[in-house]
């Protein structure tokens, strides 16, 4: 395997991992939603970290070496998914990248942010 | 390749930002709505800066100078405003949720209807990492330690946010939402804080002196180490009974009118026990032989009250301003009287002007024991033949106060100010 098909490859899948993060989080929008809501200190949004292959927070450096942009990230099905489950629920679901640290480079990471009560 | 320090935002492409902003914002040629979001200006120096409605999300403003700057409707999400200097700063309606405003100078800033409320974290199923994430701020807007000095905070959402060591000396909080907010060692001296929702709200060491708390919610708020003295809890019922909300709205009248118009309370002799009336005005009202079990008065006003023969055993009265009151043969044992204010008044004569002439409390003969007087002010008072057994007098002020023939343990004045060398 040539470190070009290594590099394909790991996008593949880092991609792959992160569409079904968002299945994942829409399977529980419903219930965090609603604990949110009903804590008792009302909670006025939620979010979620999406995480990279080793479990660690997905930072831009790593989707940038992979070519992944956000626009790609929003368009797998897993995204679409979540944006249907929030529709139902009368919440509004986005991805943003988030600062994370800021030497020796700036770094984010990407969370989805769950909101709009 | 990751966004490296030299990839910043130049000074002239944040000035031409602005520049463009404030043509937006006036439906100018070449305006564009200001996208600063995560954008670095930390330590920028931006007076009077105009953000209004501008995109500011996750930005990190850390040690910005931006005095008198309008951020009104402006996305301010999970933004960081750490030792900022938002003196006069206009953050009305913003969105602040989540965010860091730590230490910040807000004296005289308007968050009127900002959204402060916190959201919840969720890393997968890493949780504990998640947490450890930076600039989170899960629980509600951090202030802690900010100067938000007569700051306008009518109506905003404060739900959870972290208010420690905040002074709010002067501020206004009408109708402001403090669900669950953590306030311990706030100031809020003067506070106008009517309406407000303070449910849940930790109060520890904060201190609300003449704070205006008329119809606040506060449930499950413990106000037991917060001083309340002179605080305000007005027409907020409490859960009293009508016909007792209808005494008080007539002395209330009484008070205000000098005596032209309502009716001086007469509860002589009724048995108010388990009621709370925490922090209302009864000042000259009659409770002769009244009977108040377990009652609360904390920091209510009973300045020249009659209480004389009154049953006030394990009465609340924490902070609560007895001047020149008479308590003669009354029973105060195991009362609450934490920094309780027992001094005389400088009585007035009928034109109002200061007469010069004290007018002591009258506690001759009453029971306190095992009262706790911690910090009362007992200067002056007339204490002869009262019960002081096992009562608690550290920091409590008997300078000057009629002792003859009390009954005291040995060694009652160690911990106590006696004015005596």
């Amino acid at each position: 395997m040539s470190p070009a098909d290594f590099r394909d490859d790991t996008k593949s899948l880092l991609l792959s991992s992160i569409d079904a993060q968002f299945v994942e989080i829409g399977e529980r929008l419903i219930a965090d939603v609603a604990a949110a809501k009903s804590s008792e200190v009302p909670e006025g949004f939620v979010l979620y970290h999406l995480k990279n292959l080793q479990g660690e927070p997905l930072k831009d450096t790593q989707t940038d070496a992979h070519e992944i942009t956000l626009e790609k990230i929003v368009q797998t099905d897993g995204y679409r998914t979540l944006e249907d489950k929030a529709a139902e629920l009368n919440v509004v679901v986005r991805v943003d990248r988030h600062f994370y640290s800021s030497h020796p480079h700036q770094v984010r990471i990407f969370r989805v942010l769950a909101d709009g009560w | 390749m990751g966004i490296s320090w030299a990839e910043f935002m130049t000074p002239q492409q944040i000035a031409e930002t602005l520049s463009r902003h404030e043509a937006w914002l006036k439906r100018g040629k070449g305006g564009q709505r200001a996208n600063l979001s995560l954008q670095n200006l930390s330590g920028l120096t931006l007076p009077k800066v105009n953000l209004r409605n501008a995109k500011l999300a996750g930005a990190n403003f850390h040690r910005a100078v931006m005095q008198a700057g309008d951020f009104e409707d402006a996305d301010l999400f999970c933004v960081t405003l750490e030792r900022c200097d938002l003196r006069k700063s206009n953050f009305r309606n913003a969105d602040l949720r989540g965010a860091n405003i730590k230490n910040c100078n807000l004296n005289n800033a308007v968050l009127e209807g900002a959204d402060c409320r916190g959201g919840t974290l969720y890393g997968g199923d890493e949780e504990d990492e998640a947490k450890s994430l930076n600039n989170r701020n899960a629980t509600g807007a951090d202030l802690s330690g900010s100067a938000m000095k007569q700051a306008n905070l009518n109506g905003a959402n404060l739900t959870g946010a972290n208010l420690t060591g905040v002074n709010l000396n002067g501020a206004t909080l009408v109708g402001t939402n403090l669900t669950g907010a953590n306030l311990s060692g706030a100031d809020l001296t003067g506070a106008d804080l009517k309406d407000a929702d303070l449910n849940g709200a930790v109060v520890a060491n904060t201190v609300m002196k003449d704070a205006q708390l008329d119809g606040a919610k506060m449930e499950n708020v413990s106000f037991e180490e917060a001083d309340l003295a002179g605080a305000d809890l007005g027409s907020s019922d409490q859960g009293l009974p009508p016909e007792m909300l209808q005494i008080i709205k007539q002395h209330y009248l009484w008070i205000r009118s000098n005596g032209a118009l309502g009716t001086r309370a007469e509860l002589s002799k009724q048995d108010l026990s388990d009621l709370n009336m925490s922090g209302m005005n009864l000042s000259g009202a009659q409770f002769r032989e009244t009977i108040c079990h377990r009652s609360r008065f904390a920091a209510a006003k009973f300045v020249m009250s009659d209480l004389a023969k009154a049953d006030l055993t394990g009465i609340d009265m924490r902070d609560a301003v007895l001047q020149g009151a008479n308590l003669s043969d009354a029973n105060m044992e195991n009362a609450k009287l934490i920094g309780a204010d027992f001094s005389p008044v400088d009585l007035k004569d009928s034109q109002g002007n200061l007469t010069g002439r004290l007018w002591p409390a009258n506690l001759a003969g009453v029971n306190l024991q095992g009262a706790d007087l911690r910090r009362a002010k007992l200067n002056h008072a007339n204490l002869m033949e009262a019960n002081l057994k096992g009562a608690n007098l550290k920091g409590c002020d008997l300078s000057e106060a009629n002792l003859t023939d009390a009954i005291l343990d040995d060694h009652a004045f160690d911990d106590a100010i006696t004015g005596l060398e």
